[in-house]
């Protein structure tokens, strides 16, 4: 099982990237001055890199699912999140992959995940207080409701499995999602255009 | 001399709409593209010619942009007389043809994306917090401008369907004609933005400029000798090429739906056609400051460091201090374990703790700094009842 070290990733629910606008604009946009505007195109920090030519900003949410919830003791839960994101992230960089790990999480005396809280009023505290991305409803609940989930080496080894499931899923569902399609489509009728005028 | 020019333009316009690395939906590799085939080149030429390059993506306006224009240019002059020499005039008008209809598609495209994106209110968005607590001398031309634009949902869409229109229109050859001198009209304006506000898109404004005079050509010299000479020319059917008239449907239908999809792609995909109403992040909005608190000191408003808070969209945490100066921070924000992580310009961390009341709008945030423990508390400001987001609108004025 992973450290809780994790956790302090884990649900950071927000972070922006945005591209389009002029480099310039997107920085003074939160007050950046031109010294800092040096260092960012400098060194390439946060969001810089991924504006261009004035065009509207697109801004895509790199959020959380929250897929499981087991709770193994009355202070101790598990969480198994996976990365969603509303667009495939192309200028993804080592720094902010490290901003945001997905994966299955222990956690202590979390104010939510705890015996304290019903099943329902943990489901209303989520989907008032808490940003995931998909519907509380579709997250599954283990041990809340009188039998705390197992935390023997089997069990471990099971949400890791099922934590390994939901990000192979999750990149079938990225791959599926790129415009390859589109890109072939644009590809053919540049071709046709060039052989048959009109 | 008078073919070398023509020739010259022709292969500087087509190598440069190939090249300048716009943001496409459909075909998001194109910088990338570019990239490859150029830096190599762009780097010698610019450690050659002592020109410092920072940014190598040949984004807009940088000096990595305007050599890429300038090899692009200097090219198309010297190849000029190769292409002469090879290409037997009748294949010279056909490469023209081609080109003549890529330029007025993508003219059309590039005025799409644009018009669409103010039409959605995307690109002149509404102006965050702390720009609308900035006093009005502090800020710089362009993003003033850029704000001003962002508080008027009207004026966007107006400007919107300035854009759109024209490039519709100059998709049809029945009225490209008057599409392109309607665009032009609107693309010298936007230049004329770009350089009095300095917007830094004034690169890729002229070059528009320069494909939109290099397609209204033959009307120009109608217009001339219509309005000047007080003659009457018809104009000449200038894409004389005769296919099945299916196949001419067929295709162009398809160009146009994919010219659509790649300026809509961004809205269809995220079903957000407002973006003034779009969510905004978790603890986004101004904080103004109501207590300081350094080691159980506590300072009053007026004495504070800091005199609001602000939480931008894309991440960021601003402090603004009692002179109206403004220091940007990266925030990742921990729910759980109610913390900001702050990232500066050099890369420092600073973690802070934080504690939100929703009911009272109230936020505290503590860090500490060279042995000091901060308490900052602070009250959510309703920015969005400030004057110049209030719609106002009078006939008279008595």
């Amino acid at each position: 099982m992973k450290t809780t070290k994790l956790i302090t990733t884990a649900f950071i629910l927000f972070f922006f990237n945005s591209f389009g606008q002029t480099k310039m604009i997107s920085h003074k946009s939160h007050s950046g001055s031109n010294t800092t505007f040096s260092n960012s195109i400098k060194m390439n920090l946060f969001n810089i890199g991924e504006s261009n030519f004035g065009m509207a900003p697109e801004r895509f949410v790199r959020n959380s699912n929250l897929d499981t919830v087991k709770l193994l003791s009355p202070h101790v839960a598990v969480m198994i999140t996976s990365e969603t994101c509303f667009r495939e992230d192309y200028s993804r960089n080592k720094s902010s992959m490290e901003l945001w790990s997905a994966g299955s999480d222990t956690v202590f005396d979390h104010p939510v995940f705890n015996s304290k809280n019903s099943l329902d009023q943990i489901k209303t505290k989520l989907k008032n207080e808490y940003y995931f991305s998909n519907s509380i409803d579709n997250v599954v609940f283990i041990g809340f409701e009188g039998k705390y989930a197992t935390v023997d080496t089997k069990n471990q080894n099971s949400i890791e499995t099922e934590h390994s499931k939901i990000i192979e899923k999750n990149k079938e569902l990225k791959e599926n999602k790129r415009p390859s399609l589109f890109m072939l489509l644009l590809f053919s009728i540049l071709s046709i255009l060039f052989k048959t005028p009109f | 001399m008078k073919q070398f020019s023509k020739i010259s333009i022709l292969i500087f316009i087509g190598l440069t709409l190939f090249f300048i690395p716009v943001t496409w939906n459909l075909f998001p590799y194109h910088g990338e593209f570019t990239s490859i085939v150029f830096s190599a080149i762009i780097n010698q030429i610019a450690y050659s010619t002592n020109i410092e390059i920072i940014l190598s993506d040949f984004s807009s306006d940088s000096k990595g942009l305007y050599v890429l224009i300038s090899v692009l240019f200097i090219f198309s002059i010297i190849t000029t007389p190769l292409i002469i020499k090879i290409f037997t005039s009748s294949q010279l008008q056909k490469f023209e043809f081609f080109l003549k209809i890529i330029s007025t598609y993508y003219l059309s495209v590039i005025l799409m994306k644009y018009g669409f994106d103010k039409v959605f209110k995307a690109q002149f968005y509404l102006p965050e917090p702390n720009i609308l607590y900035t006093p009005l001398g502090k800020l710089d031309n362009d993003i003033l401008f850029w704000s001003t634009m962002g508080v008027s949902r009207s004026y966007n869409l107006f400007l919107g369907f300035a854009e759109i229109i024209p490039a519709i229109l100059i998709l049809f050859y029945r009225t490209r004609q008057i599409g392109l001198m309607i665009s032009l009209g609107v693309l010298i304006n936007v230049l004329a933005i770009n350089l009095s506000f300095d917007i830094s898109v004034k690169l890729f404004s002229a070059f528009l400029i320069l494909i939109n005079l290099y397609l209204l050509i033959p009307t120009l010299g109608i217009l001339w000798n219509l309005f000047i000479l007080n003659k009457v020319i018809r104009l000449k059917n200038q894409f004389n090429f005769s296919i099945p008239k299916s196949t001419k449907i067929i295709i162009k239908t398809i160009v146009i739906c994919l010219l659509l999809l790649e300026s809509l792609f961004t809205y269809l995909n995220r079903g957000n056609f407002n973006d003034d109403i779009s969510k905004r992040p978790f603890l986004h909005g101004a904080y103004v400051v109501q207590e300081f608190n350094q080691n159980g000191i506590i300072l009053n408003t007026s004495n504070s460091p800091v005199k609001r808070i602000f939480i931008h969209r894309d991440g960021y945490l601003i402090l603004q201090n009692q002179q109206d100066e403004m220091t940007d921070y990266k925030l990742e924000i921990n729910q759980v374990k109610q913390t900001f992580w702050l990232t500066d310009y050099q890369l420092n961390r600073i973690e802070m703790h934080y504690l939100f009341s929703k009911k009272d709008s109230l936020i505290a945030i503590s860090f500490k700094s060279n042995g000091v423990i901060s308490t900052i508390k602070s009250k959510m400001l309703n920015w969005k009842k400030l004057p110049v987001l209030k719609s106002q609108f009078h006939w008279s004025v008595d």
